[in-house]
């Protein structure tokens, strides 16, 4: 599915709570994982 | 919409095992990996832009709620009808004046300090003032250290500071002149009432002339206005968005009580009935009784609050009745004069005594010369006759305060007086609720009782009863047992055991709970947008 075209209007409140605290829990998930393979690339470097 | 929500959940688990799965050796896949973890998260993080817009806009239109003017117009109408009523009532201009307040505070005053003193003292000048009455302190005769306070007192009054270090200094001089100098205050003040008290008296009752005849209403008529337009406020108040709102924000209710199990867990316990087998009608019903079981309770852990106030005016009661019986007996044939009048006559003998003794007493200071000794131990000898029948004064007037409510208490109630109406007795005099509070907790202070008299008189003013109005002293039935049948009898699953102590503020709470609930559904809430609200807030703070 294309994120972009997620339409947040037709959420009720409580799944657009939850949505929200995944997509925020996965952003610091994929922060987390940048920084690791940022390392990785300064090693390899 | 379940099915968007898991497409979104799939999307990141589908996301997440990407970048598990993307290969990490050699510079070249850690480059693409990269790559895709930034792409990545600027597309989540525009997701989350998005949700968090919604969000906002969703909160911003649930919470922007308009204040109901109605309410605040009730409210004035309230005031309005207090001040009538007051100004009506069958209080004694003393009374009407709050000099009860002022008396007992300056009595007491060594417990205090100068500055609530000085407070209280022009605040009874302003009372005077208001009455017409314009005091200097050429009006603080009775002694020349009342008189001496006052001068500067009422100067720096003038001037916008009772606290001033004139004020203080004149104090601590007149008062090592006269260590009672506040007692010759106490007294000063009950005499310009007395000497005024007939003038005081007709200002009241023209005032309650006026006032009635303004609002084209008996006394009673004021009473019942006022008491429609508190229940009217009430019921306003109980289904309106931001009131309910603010106590959700406050605290003051918790949006987990109010979890749809919750309240059909309570239902089932108070009335034996599963909410959601029931007919609109059937609901209705029982709604209705549990708002006024509601309303009951409320004003029932208020009563209890100060129910020692109503069993100290019934024990004393009992007492002068007891006393009368007995003294009907012996009473011989002669009319004999009443413990009011004799104390009245007295008082006047006093102040008599007192000014002629102040006309004696010649002034300190007599310019350039000198005064013979023997002058002066003969005003010695005045000054201190003097200031004893000041004492002897003060403690009539003391005595007198007792016998008008002792006289009050048996001419004011008798057997079909209500609770209420006992209650509202007791509040009427400040002196006797505040002996009261002290009997009923040795260690409340002056302050605590200023407060304590103020919340009883307001609940008095502004609460609808429903029912200690309703309910006689001669009533033998406890008050929580009178509850319990009523609602017993409309199939409320309410026993004896739930008014006990430890029991009583948890039947309150549920009853409560289930009546907020009732009142959030007339609101323009949902539980789910209540809920909603409360997370977004705790998201805030974070």
């Amino acid at each position: 599915m294309e994120l972009k075209n997620v339409k947040t209007s037709n959420l009720e409140n409580d799944e657009l709570l939850d949505i929200q605290k995944q997509v925020e829990s996965f952003l610091k998930f994929l922060n987390g994982e940048y920084d690791t393979v940022k390392k990785l690339e300064e090693e390899n470097s | 919409m379940k099915e968007l929500v898991e497409n979104i959940e799939k999307q990141i688990t589908t996301d997440k095992e990407v970048i598990s799965v993307l290969p990490r050796n050699g510079i070249k896949a850690i480059k693409t990996l990269l790559k895709t973890i930034s792409d990545m998260t600027e597309k989540y993080e525009k997701l989350n832009e998005k949700l968090l817009k919604e969000i906002e806009t969703r909160y911003s239109e649930l919470t922007t709620v308009e204040e109901n003017t109605e309410i605040p117009q009730i409210e004035q109408e309230v005031l309005k009808y207090n001040i009538a009523e007051k100004n009506t009532d069958m209080r004694s201009s003393f009374e009407k004046m709050g000099l009860d307040r002022v008396i007992y505070n300056v009595n007491g005053y060594y417990k205090s300090n100068l500055e609530r003193l000085n407070k209280e003292i022009i605040f009874s000048v302003k009372q005077f003032e208001k009455v017409g009455i314009k005091l200097t302190a050429e009006d603080f005769c009775i002694s020349e250290y009342a008189k001496k306070y006052m001068e500067v007192l009422l100067r720096e009054a003038y001037d916008g500071d009772i606290n001033s270090e004139a004020v203080k200094n004149q104090f601590e001089k007149v008062y090592w002149e006269c260590s009672e100098v506040v007692s010759h205050l106490y007294v000063n003040i009950r005499y310009i009432y007395d000497k005024y008290e007939s003038q005081i008296d007709r200002f009241y009752n023209e005032k309650a002339q006026e006032i009635l005849k303004g609002l084209s209403l008996t006394v009673e008529g004021v009473e019942e206005k006022k008491a429609e337009l508190i229940k009217k406020k009430n019921q306003i108040e109980e289904t309106d968005n931001k009131i309910i709102l603010d106590k959700f924000y406050t605290g003051s209710l918790n949006i987990n009580d109010y979890k749809e199990d919750n309240y059909k867990k309570i239902y089932l316990e108070l009335t034996d009935k599963d909410v959601t087998q029931l007919s609109d009608s059937e609901k209705n019903e029982i709604d209705e009784n549990i708002d006024k079981l509601n309303t009951n309770l409320t004003e029932y852990a208020k009563y209890l609050e100060y129910k020692f106030l109503v069993e100290q005016v019934l024990e004393t009661r009992q007492e002068l009745l007891k006393t009368a019986e007995a003294n009907k007996n012996k009473k011989d044939k002669k009319v004999k004069k009443t413990q009011y009048e004799l104390l009245k006559e007295e008082i006047k003998k006093l102040q008599s005594e007192i000014f002629k003794l102040n006309a004696k007493i010649e002034k300190p200071n007599r310019g350039f010369f000198e005064r013979k000794k023997a002058e002066e131990k003969k005003d010695s000898i005045a000054i201190l006759q003097r200031n004893n029948l000041i004492l002897d004064l003060k403690k009539t007037y003391m005595q007198l305060d007792e016998e008008i409510i002792n006289q009050n208490i048996l001419q004011d109630l008798d057997e079909t007086s209500s609770l209420f109406d006992v209650l509202k007795f007791a509040s009427s005099y400040y002196g006797y609720m505040a002996k009261a509070m002290i009997k009923n907790n040795e260690d409340i202070t002056d302050k605590e009782i200023g407060e304590k008299a103020e919340t009883i008189r307001k609940f008095i003013n502004f609460s609808n009863f429903t029912v200690i109005n309703h309910v006689n002293i001669s009533d033998t039935k406890d008050l929580s047992i009178i509850i319990k049948d009523k609602y017993k009898l409309l199939g409320m699953q309410i026993s004896k055991e739930n008014f006990e102590e430890d029991s009583i503020e948890d039947l309150i709470r549920k009853v409560k709970i289930i009546n907020n609930y009732n009142n959030i559904q007339k609101s323009k809430f949902s539980i789910k947008d209540l809920e909603f609200i409360m997370n977004v807030k705790e998201m805030l703070k974070k």
